[in-house]
């Protein structure tokens, strides 16, 4: 990748984001309105209401923080598993019309996704500096998740875009889709409150590890290297055959855009 | 170096699938199973163009010209044979297409910028001429679905032209600048070209393709018809044309159809038609037939005004035409600001029938018309009693002897 596709990909990034938010007074934060909007209500039914806690000595304001940093990786993998399917479609113009690389396409939601996550990290860490919960080792335990979140991420964009093509469908269905992962992961409960007969199932859900590693970072400052090396094994694979889909089938795709 | 420039299809075309659903094209590649009906938009394709060459694409509507822009653009690959084009290279295709509505003309063009391949530094770079070019003034700053399709079109123009591509590739799209405009991008696109660059240029204005272009394709249903000098391939497809149109009773609108003339007011300085006057009405073959064409010079110098004429028939056969500019003449100067020129035939050898005059004010490298005046000075031919030909014309002639021949044919 050259400059002058770096280039690019900053143009069409800054105008994918300007564009949906053109004209809107909170702009780019709208990205961090919604998902904050979220925070409130979870932490509001499951923290306040229904007591849930994790581990016996937290407080509310721990199980915010908790809460808030399953959400983030939830909302950078749902940005992208929503836009990636119409990403294709709605740039028709201009894959038809210039001689852009389709294989950047797909970059942008990823891109947004960075967006999003960083603005999500960022007030997490300013959240966890002034209630004194800071850990020093997070942020460098923190990178190697981030980077398999985009590594999934980027598998789950250039695997949907292009079936998106074919499947019209698919965006109607990411929604939903998403609620039902939501609710079958433990992002906005904990583990410990699912009976033990169902904890196996649990045990299959790849996202439920890879929020375990980012709160095992970013709250208590520690690294699953387990986790860590079972998720990069599976998301490389996943990477990898979303890519040959996309060689394979983008010629294809042209014909019914 | 050398290679930049060089356009060179082999056995080249596009074939499109058409799918009765996007998802058949998924099903057909998980199947294995052929789901779909094919359309060859361009077939056989075979072309070799130098540096430095220019190409106009002529054609009717369907005949694959976009097709072909897009292919040498890069932003369709061929779906057989091979199609290497090398240095870079701009294209100025269909209106307005991967422009983003909501965004500045400024935005705009460093997106297009960025499409073309130029790192941000040059792009930072080359964005003032850009905009100098397009000559937006405030709207550069406008979101571009406030722009009027002119502003469109020279914002476009300019990106293309500005980044000195190698090889350039402009679609239909100038004719909906105005004439100040038009005549701005066609100066540039001769730059352009005079500076090595290769033009691929396409136009149902075969008059601008002629004198643009140096040969031409002719395209028709997806092959190349006739490939050579752009005069001889234009004048082909325009005789296909006519025997085409003849059939129908309406008149042919006549390709070199004049301009909206919008931009008269704001570029007060084009030279515009002022009168044009016939020594009569009523000819007889043999008559004196002078033709007088004044105009006012505007702020363009006096070489770069020429005045061309077509006679034509009431049933729209071309019957001659030529221009001061061929004929490397200039025109004179009357008054302040006014030229004219007379153009004489001493002898009509038209026969009888009904004619009248077309006449166009182009600039000199005529490419460029900046006013045109359709059917005017209707004049009638008749034919003396002596005078006993038939048909348009009367062509010079003589009787040879019987025994004059036969000696001819003995040598």
């Amino acid at each position: 990748m050259n400059a002058a596709t770096l280039t690019l990909l900053g143009q069409l990034l800054r105008h994918d984001l300007r564009e949906r938010y053109a004209g809107t007074a909170l702009g780019v934060f709208w990205l961090l309105a919604q998902p904050l909007f979220m925070l409130l209500v979870y932490a509001l039914v499951f923290g306040e209401i229904l007591q849930l806690r994790v581990g016996a000595a937290t407080d509310s304001a721990q199980f915010t923080a908790w809460l808030f940093t399953g959400l983030t990786v939830f909302n950078a993998l749902g940005e992208v598993l929503t836009r990636a399917p119409s990403i294709l479609t709605e740039r028709r113009e201009l894959l038809l019309n210039s001689p852009l690389q389709p294989a950047l396409l797909p970059l942008l939601p990823v891109g947004s996704s960075l967006v999003l996550e960083g603005l999500s990290v960022g007030l997490l860490l300013l959240w966890l500096l002034l209630q004194g919960q800071w850990q020093p080792l997070g942020l460098l335990f923190y990178l190697p998740f981030l980077l398999l979140r985009v590594v999934f991420s980027l598998a789950f964009a250039y695997g949907l875009a292009v079936l998106g093509v074919f499947l019209r469908d698919l965006r109607q269905m990411m929604p939903p889709l998403l609620t039902v992962l939501l609710l079958i992961s433990p992002i906005v409960y904990p583990l410990q409150v699912v009976p033990e007969v169902f904890q196996a199932w649990f045990a299959w859900n790849p996202l439920a590890y890879l929020v375990a590693g980012y709160r095992a970072a970013l709250l208590e400052g520690q690294f699953l290297w387990q986790a860590f090396a079972g998720l990069l094994g599976l998301a490389s694979g996943l990477l990898g055959a979303a890519l040959w889909l996309f060689q394979r089938l983008l010629l294809r795709a042209r014909y019914v855009l | 170096m050398n290679a930049a420039g060089v356009i060179r299809l082999v056995d080249a075309g596009v074939a499109y699938r058409r799918y009765a659903h996007p998802r058949d094209a998924l099903l057909e590649w998980v199947l294995r199973r052929p789901r779909h009906a094919l359309f060859h938009a361009l077939q056989g394709l075979n072309l070799r163009l130098q540096a430095g060459d220019s190409l106009g694409v002529v054609g009717d509507n369907g005949a694959g010209k976009s097709t072909f822009l897009k292919m040498l653009a890069g932003n369709l690959p061929p779906t057989s044979g091979t199609c290497e084009i090398h240095g870079r290279r701009s294209a100025l295709l269909e209106l307005g297409t991967g422009l983003q509505p909501e965004f500045s003309g400024v935005e705009n063009a460093r997106l297009g910028l960025a499409l073309r391949g130029l790192a941000h530094a040059d792009i930072e770079r080359q964005l003032p001429e850009v905009l100098a070019f397009a000559e937006l003034g405030e709207f550069a700053q406008q979101p571009v679905k406030t722009y009027s399709s002119g502003m469109v079109v020279r914002l476009v123009f300019a990106v293309a032209a500005v980044i000195e591509p190698q090889v350039l590739i402009v679609d239909e799209a100038l004719s909906v600048g105005d004439q100040y405009f038009q005549k701005k991008s066609l100066d540039r696109m001769r730059a352009i070209l005079s500076k090595g660059a290769t033009l691929v240029f396409c136009s149902h204005n075969l008059y601008q393709v002629r004198e643009m272009c140096r040969q031409a394709v002719w395209l028709e249903q997806g092959r190349v018809r006739m490939f050579g000098a752009a005069q001889t391939v234009v004048d082909a497809y325009q005789d296909a044309t006519r025997a085409r149109n003849a059939v129908g009773a309406d008149p042919r609108v006549c390709p070199l159809q004049g301009h909206d003339q919008d931009g008269e007011g704001a570029h007060g300085g084009a030279p515009l038609l002022l009168a044009v006057t016939l020594n009569r009405d009523i000819f007889q073959t043999h008559d004196p037939f002078r033709l007088r064409i004044e105009a006012s010079q505007g702020n363009h110098p006096l070489a770069d005004v020429h005045v061309g004429l077509v006679i034509r028939r009431n049933d729209d056969v071309q019957c001659y035409g030529i221009s001061t500019l061929h004929d490397g003449v200039q025109m004179q100067p009357v008054a302040a600001g006014m030229v004219a020129a007379e153009f004489v035939i001493e002898h009509l050898s038209l026969l009888s029938g009904e004619y009248c005059v077309e006449v166009w004010l182009i600039d000199g490298s005529g490419v460029h018309v900046y006013d045109s005046r359709e059917r005017c000075c209707p004049f009638r031919v008749q034919q003396a009693g002596q005078q006993q030909g038939v048909g348009m014309v009367m062509l010079p002639h003589r009787w040879a002897s019987v025994v004059e021949v036969a000696d001819a044919l003995a040598c």
